[in-house]
């Protein structure tokens, strides 16, 4: 960790310049800058082993962002990789799928209690957009129902951003409030035979915004309201998949989906995505045209097998939830020592920090910022994910540096 | 076309009553070339459209004022048939011609008021950038912030699904700004359309724009410059909630599709 001189990021400037003129936006989605505190945080990493990550311009940091949540094991987990390098040994990309991908279907279909089959893509995007076509092929209905800025992928029927979106791409796509199963059913009572799916996230994270557990009983009352209006219940666990429950979040919430969505923590880092569905949804499912030329490449298969075994093995489930609960302790009892009301909103496995009255961030900015110059990345605006590489020590230093740039914080002219 | 939604020449004209000469005056007040006869100038002309909200321009102790629904008799008055002829006057279409009620210094006012129409193309027009002088670049910017953050209000307004990311909850205010300038606006936002603000009453800004100079704030409203790249690079310095700031990107971007290149 460095605490010495103030971090440079010369070379990330120097790298974003040139792609300023190549790359729209310099660095475009999520891993932008404009996310972050601009010019205050590294841009480019060149590598990483464990819960640290280096940048271009050699600094080293204790991570909390995971790649914004793949790492669940931490980078460069040796299993896994040699897994990887293994099933890709023998080439990457060919005209049908491998061995393993029998293997890891198996084995998931096993784990996840309530499916029967499953389908593979690269990315979350793939799944929750796929899972919404199977709804509405199965139903014949053209609504869908999600949670008021709830976060679903880059499609246009969800995308967070605005431009190229039409209303046509939105037009049979409603919202309702998170926690509020009145709210969801008046939607069915407005249009009871008109809604195919309702799709969930098993907590709500908006962006920029503190996160929220479901409520007692609200997923159930969920399910039961699907039930009863014949629509599909889609949990799309995938920043939260494997975060709350070793099998998918359908477990910690007791409460099962028609089809779940997994990607992220599925392959430590390897590009994978999965759906899972019953066996009333499998001749649907085949009607629903999937595919992508790199859907079948062996290595990430072999990697996610790997991964979900060792989330397993290891109880790494269990083990990021408590270092979660040690990190949100031991920086809300850190901030009170300075003057700071600072609490975890979401499962401590997936911290989103806030400060007290701070709607529009300017202190969390300013602390994730004095905390990347102690060489600890807390992104300010997104939840972040404890890995199972990191430790109690690491926990430990977290809150030691952050109860340094509270002290400078609180010496500092507040408006 | 649903019913609910506006006929673009109706947005284009409201942006050219409320945005374009509703940035009169601040181009009125720190155009260099009005230095010496601003306070020579005294008359009034009103913007009358059939069936649409008029508009009014007095200039006068050198001073010059935008209202809606002018009351002021002494003004000469131009008057249009439709939203159509008005767009096409500001476009330069040949046939655009209005009928003018003459009132009192009409001669010299439009003589001015055409003077300052030739000034105001020069200085919103992204091909004389380079060429401009430091004041002149100064005065552009200036323009160039009035209208855009008046034509987003006018967007919020008669186009309601633009401002969807906007809050729902709360009123914030924004700061849009040049800081080698010293320079800033404010617009607020109150749930349901955006306002034009001299102030934040006290509060912080929930978000913060600054254009590091001059040329970046020139590129930016000229739709020159790659925004996100220049928040990365610097270039524009951004603090708070940057949804706001994402939001209010959303709207001032739909502007080009209406204006003429400003």
């Amino acid at each position: 960790m460095n605490t010495a001189s103030p971090l440079s990021f010369e070379k990330s400037m120097e790298l974003f310049k040139r792609a300023s003129r190549v790359v729209p936006g310099g660095i475009f989605g999520h891993t932008t800058p404009a996310m972050l505190v601009p010019g205050a945080f590294p841009y480019y990493a060149i590598g990483g082993e464990g819960c640290r990550y280096r940048d271009p311009d050699g600094n080293e940091y204790l991570d909390y962002l995971c790649g914004y949540g793949p790492n669940i094991l931490g980078y460069r987990h040796e299993e896994v990789d040699e897994a990887a390098r293994e099933a890709e040994s023998g080439g990457r990309c060919f005209n049908h799928p491998a061995p393993i991908m029998v293997e890891l279907a198996e084995f998931l279909v096993d784990r996840v209690d309530f499916a029967e089959w499953v389908v593979f893509g690269k990315n979350g995007s793939d799944m929750t957009t796929w899972a919404v076509s199977v709804a509405r092929e199965k139903t014949g209905r053209k609504k869908v129902l999600r949670a008021r800025e709830s976060y679903h992928g880059v499609d246009p029927w969800c995308t967070p951003g605005q431009g190229g979106v039409i209303s046509e791409d939105r037009a049979h796509v409603h919202t309702f409030d998170w926690n509020d199963p009145e709210s969801l059913e008046a939607w069915f009572k407005k249009h009871p035979n008109e809604i195919a799916a309702v799709i969930l996230t098993p907590v709500h994270q908006p962006l920029f915004k503190a996160a929220q557990l479901p409520g007692e009983g609200f997923f159930a009352a969920v399910r039961k309201v699907c039930d009863r209006y014949g629509a599909l219940l889609i949990l799309d666990d995938i920043r939260a998949g494997f975060r709350l429950h070793e099998k998918g979040s359908h477990a910690y919430l007791g409460v099962s989906p028609d089809i779940i969505c997994f990607c992220k923590a599925l392959a430590n880092g390897y590009s994978i995505s999965a759906a899972l569905g019953t066996e009333d949804l499998r001749r649907t499912s085949e009607r629903v045209f999937l595919t992508g030329s790199y859907w079948n490449n062996p290595g990430p298969m072999a990697a996610a097998l790997t991964c979900l075994k060792v989330i397993q093995r290891d109880d790494v489930t269990a083990k990021i939830q408590a270092l979660g609960d040690a990190l949100a302790n031991g920086l809300a009892e850190k901030a009170g020592e300075y003057g700071f009301s600072f609490e975890c909103t979401g499962p401590t496995s997936m911290p989103y920090f806030v400060f007290a009255d701070d709607p529009d961030q300017y202190l969390n900015q300013r602390f994730c910022a004095g905390l990347i110059q102690k060489g600890i990345f807390l992104h300010p605006h997104h939840n972040g994910f404890l890995s199972g590489a990191h430790t109690g020590e690491d926990i430990n230093l977290t809150v030691a540096a952050a109860g340094e740039v509270w002290d400078e914080m609180r010496s500092e002219k507040r408006p | 076309m649903t019913s609910n939604e506006i006929h673009p020449l109706a947005i284009k004209a409201a942006l050219y009553r409320q945005a374009v000469l509703g940035a009169v005056p601040v181009l009125f007040a720190h155009d260099p070339q009005l230095e010496e006869e601003r306070g020579n100038w005294n008359f009034g002309l009103k913007f009358v459209t059939a069936g649409q909200e008029s508009i009014g321009l007095q200039f006068g102790a050198g001073q010059a004022a935008w209202e809606t629904s002018p009351q002021g008799k002494g003004a000469a008055t131009l008057f249009f048939l439709s939203d159509r002829h008005l767009v096409g006057l500001f476009e330069q279409r040949k046939w655009a011609v209005p009928l003018f009620l003459p009132g009192p210094q009409t001669i010299r006012g439009l003589f001015h008021f055409a003077r300052l129409a030739k000034r105001l193309d020069h200085l919103t027009n992204p091909k004389s950038s380079p060429d401009l002088n430091p004041t002149d670049r100064q005065v552009a910017l200036r323009v160039l912030l009035e209208i855009s953050l008046r034509g987003s209000v006018v967007l919020s307004e008669r186009m309601p699904s633009l401002t969807k990311s906007f809050p729902s909850n709360r009123e914030v205010f924004m700061e849009l700004g040049v800081k080698s300038m010293g320079y800033s606006r404010f617009l607020s936002w109150n749930g349901r359309v955006l306002r034009m603000e001299s102030g934040t009453e006290g509060h912080r800004p929930s978000v913060r724009l600054f254009f590091r100079n001059e040329e970046v704030a020139l590129a930016a409203l000229s739709e020159r410059l790659d925004p996100q790249a220049a928040v990365g690079l610097g270039d524009i310095e951004m603090e708070g909630f940057f949804p706001l700031a994402d939001a209010l990107n959303g709207v001032l971007s739909r502007l080009s599709l209406y204006l003429r290149p400003i």
